[in-house]
């Protein structure tokens, strides 16, 4: 029983990291309508940068977090502004979606080639060191992975629902046209959206290198939380979070019950069921958008 | 229900049920996050109709068309053709059954040939597929050929088969759009404000080409601000307003009610009633 | 338009081209890496065209057109080393199988645009992951070892510039089969679709048919030069079939121009020509890839041949399909 409840709360933690990077994913999708590839991989950067931090200066744990975070923000808003905002002008989505590609293969090079091709573990100070609770092994870290990830989507719900600017974001999702014409500034919504997914992708790279080793191949955990965005309905805030616990508890009780090899397979499967089955997502109000 | 093919006469093959309505909503609303476009319209046009739908602007006229057309899908209500029920049915299986319609800007494919840009309304009849690709006929071809050109002088678009469609004028596109329509041989043609943007001379044309469309047995249910045309050419006229229908009947009647009135023809007061 | 398709195909260049290609395995008798390599171009160049008509005609972002390339390759790789069937029914099989794995996501693509990407995406994952977890099939992340070569009529094709000849056919068909399906109604309702998606649907085409239609016939594709790759290398294994081909594949396409038939061509040999070089300037070389796709994408939408197209402007009709960009 406590095994299953430890269980429980590593698939829920690993869940969480799947959700900030969902999140964000959504977000872009959102208010874009575009698919970045590129942001698994600025997650990895966020991981690399906090592995420097934290080996050269030793600043406590959520420093680390928000320090990653702002910079990861900060390349996030530049590949925008640099990459993709002249484009958007063409008007080609398809043609945007290949770019983020080609920035994805960017990214990891230059983690390449900055880091090398070791993997590197975080200094003992941030390894999650476990704590006997209740007869129940703990871990902080999951438990403050669990915490920020509820946080940021009760926040982003917040935000998305009750402000000004996060109901212009929603409108300019929805349907750009429409919103211009009332007025918002599309751009700038769009360059929040950036900053603010940035800046969650580069903290919940943090929590994952410190867990697992800083490496360019790291957005690879970063493709499953895709599986969570669609899972929870894309382009839904709330459901990328659902999303993200639901598949790391999937993954994880899958990865115990049934095979620790095919995990990830069973993930992608589950992911391929929901889109036949229920396009919109577990989450997902079935869109006005004919078809 | 379908719809002789391109050039002849529109009949459906319910044709002889003449207490069916050929096109036909019932109660039908669309809602867009809280936004109510379309709110309970009831709609039966019989066979034979010109049918006008006027309203202000934002009033649901053209999302009217879009339930009709199938390329949105309606939160409430049913849409039959011919008495059968399309509510369902795909945009392209309505138009294969006979619907056929126009956009308020010309919808072309400007970087194809005027032959392409025409030949693809016949894709309702003759579905284009794999192993027609493959093992097609030099005789489907010429069928093809003969029945764009036909078409094309219906409608008196006397331009080169091979030029680009984004070398045509805007009048010129419109006949176009209304060339692929015909192809489709639809027993029911939607015309969204099918003389936006043309001038006297073009109107009149526009006018002439409805009757002669209408005389074919074509049923046609047009959207438009020219009020002056509307009275000229319906028969019977349907009022909408905010998503409602709020008149209907024909132009002396729609003309006196007062609803009407205050809700449009009195705010565009002189302009061209 | 009473001209036969085929008469549009044999244009002065295209007679050049297709008799100069023919000519090539014996001015490089002397040289066996060279022909290996136009060997591998020659894989690769059905694969690009395959995906071009998916990408380029139906506006289709397939990710995950590796995988299928796997499915045939294994697929034949197994049939022929495992269960001794002929090449010729191995394959088939091949493609048949590819194409099966299409029709498995096939209800994927009533899905918008982007769900569609999504879940091609993932589905290449998934099979690249199959690849290599499923040792008792594939022989897992070692590779599959004694793939036989094939044999036609009687005859085993083991030299390169004999395999050479296989090739050429097999990518002439699928040339002429992809050219044919451009030139007739399907391929008209394609141009229009991508043009106007909403007009083509009141007008009365299927498009969901459409692009499935496409998407198996991609594959097909794909399961087709899989299995020539297998038994041309004799050997396969899991990295071929992932993520970064799939990548280079988009890149070819990309690069010879989304909507032309030799460029797609062209895109193969550039792309496989680099590929070969940076393999020996060493590991950073991927970022070559990552610059030319944005780069690609930001200025040159339409690739080499919507570059060719703005310099010639007067090209033989069949030739010159390059437009603005990818999507409709």
């Amino acid at each position: 029983m406590s095994e299953l409840l430890g269980l429980l709360v590593f698939g829920l933690a690993i869940g969480s990291i799947y959700s900030l990077i969902a999140i964000g994913f959504s977000m872009i999708y959102r208010a874009t309508g575009l698919l970045h590839f590129a942001h698994p991989d600025l997650m990895m950067i966020g991981g690399m940068v906090g592995y420097t931090l934290a080996t050269r200066t030793q600043v406590p744990m959520p420093l680390l977090f928000l320090l990653s975070g702002l910079t990861v923000a900060g390349l996030s808003w530049l590949i925008d502004r640099v990459g993709f905002r002249p484009m958007r002008r063409q008007g080609a989505l398809l043609n945007l979606i290949i770019a983020t590609i080609g920035w994805s293969i960017i990214l990891v090079n230059v983690a390449l080639f900055v880091w090398g091709t070791a993997p590197l573990s975080y200094p003992e100070a941030y390894l999650p060191k476990g704590r006997m609770i209740g007869g129940i092994v703990v871990v902080p870290q999951n438990l403050a992975m669990l915490g920020v990830g509820l946080v940021a989507m009760v926040a982003l719900h917040l935000f998305f629902t009750r402000t000004v600017v996060g109901q212009a974001l929603r409108a300019t999702a929805e349907n750009p046209v429409a919103a211009q014409l009332m007025g918002i500034r599309i751009e700038r919504m769009m360059t929040l959206t950036f900053l603010l997914s940035g800046f969650l992708a580069g903290g919940a790279g943090v929590l994952v290198a410190s867990i697992v080793y800083a490496n360019f191949d790291l957005g690879l955990i970063g493709i499953k939380s895709f599986a969570a965005a669609v899972l929870g309905g894309f382009g839904q805030v709330g459901g990328a979070m659902v999303g993200g616990l639901l598949l790391g508890l999937v993954e994880t009780l899958g990865a115990f019950y049934v095979s620790s090899a095919y995990k990830d397979i069973i993930a992608y499967s589950l992911l391929i069921l929901i889109l036949l089955v229920r396009p919109q997502g577990l989450l997902g109000a079935g869109r006005a958008r004919p078809d | 229900m379908r719809a002789a093919t391109a050039g002849g006469a529109g009949r459906g093959a319910l044709g002889d049920a003449v207490t069916v309505a050929m096109l036909e909503t019932e109660r039908i609303s669309k809602r867009f996050d809280g936004l109510v476009a379309v709110d309970g319209v009831d709609l039966a046009v019989e066979r034979g109709e010109i049918r006008g739908i006027v309203g202000p602007n934002g009033a649901g006229k053209t999302t009217l068309f879009n339930l009709i057309s199938g390329l949105y899908r309606v939160t409430g209500g049913r849409i039959r053709m011919g008495g059968r029920d399309v509510t369902d049915a795909s945009p392209h299986a309505r138009a294969a059954a006979g619907l056929g319609r126009t956009y308020q800007t010309p919808q072309i494919f400007p970087e194809l040939s005027i032959f392409d840009n025409v030949a693809v309304g016949l894709a309702g009849a003759r579905r284009p597929t794999l192993r027609d690709a493959l093992v097609g006929s030099r005789r489907l071809r010429e069928d093809a050929r003969g029945a764009v050109e036909a078409t094309l002088g219906f409608v008196r678009l006397p331009v080169a088969l091979g030029a680009l469609a984004a070398t045509l004028s805007f009048a010129e596109q419109k006949r176009l759009e209304l060339a692929r329509a015909l192809m489709g041989g639809p027993a029911v043609l939607l015309l969204d404000e099918p003389a936006a943007g043309l001038n006297r001379g073009e109107i009149a044309a526009l006018v002439e080409l409805v009757r002669e469309i209408h005389g074919r047995g074509v049923t046609v249910v047009l959207i438009e601000h020219n009020m002056k045309l509307v009275m000229g050419l319906c028969g019977r006229i349907t009022v909408l307003d905010f998503g409602r229908k709020i008149a209907e009947g024909t132009a002396d009647e729609v003309r006196r009610d007062p609803l009407v009135v205050t809700a449009y023809l009195g705010r565009s007061a002189g302009a061209g009633v | 338009m009473a001209i036969s398709w085929l008469r549009r195909f044999w244009t002065p260049t295209s007679v050049v081209t297709v008799v100069a290609l023919a000519a090539v395995p014996p001015l490089l008798s002397g040289s066996p890496y060279h022909l290996f390599l136009l060997n591998t171009i020659g894989v690769f160049a059905m694969l690009a065209l395959g995906l071009q008509l998916v990408l380029g005609y139906g506006g289709i972002l397939q990710l995950g057109y590796a995988g299928f390339f796997g499915l045939g390759a294994y697929t034949s790789a197994i049939l022929t080393a495992h269960h001794g069937w002929p090449f010729p029914a191995a394959f088939g099989a091949a493609m048949a199988v590819a194409v099966a794995g299409a029709v498995l996501m096939s209800p994927i693509v009533r899905l918008r645009d982007v769900n569609f990407a999504m879940a091609t995406f993932v589905f290449g994952l998934i099979l690249e992951l199959v690849y290599n977890q499923w040792s008792d099939m594939t022989n897992g992340p070692i590779g599959f070892r004694g793939i036989p070569a094939p044999t036609l009529l009687g005859v085993t094709i083991v030299e390169p510039h004999h395999y050479y000849y296989l090739l050429f056919a097999a990518g002439l068909a699928e040339y002429l089969l992809i050219f044919r399906l451009l030139h007739s109604p399907f391929g008209t309702a394609l141009r229009a679709m991508r043009e106007n998606e909403t007009a083509c649907r009141t007008s009365g085409v299927d498009v969901t048919r459409l692009k499935v239609t496409l998407l198996l016939v991609s594959s097909a594709v794909a399961g087709a030069a899989g299995s020539l790759l297998a038994h041309m290398n004799g050997f396969v294994s899991p990295p071929t079939f992932g993520w970064a081909t799939s990548v280079a594949v988009l890149m070819m396409v990309v690069l010879g121009g989304v909507r032309s038939l030799p460029g797609a061509i062209v895109g193969a040999a550039v792309i496989r020509l680099i590929v070969e070089q940076t393999s020996v300037l060493g590991q950073h070389s991927n970022i070559v890839f990552g610059v030319a796709l944005v780069l690609f994408m930001a200025f040159l939408p339409s690739g080499l041949a919507g570059l060719a197209g703005g310099l010639c402007a007067r090209l033989p009709r069949g030739a010159r399909v390059g437009a603005r960009s990818v999507t409709p």
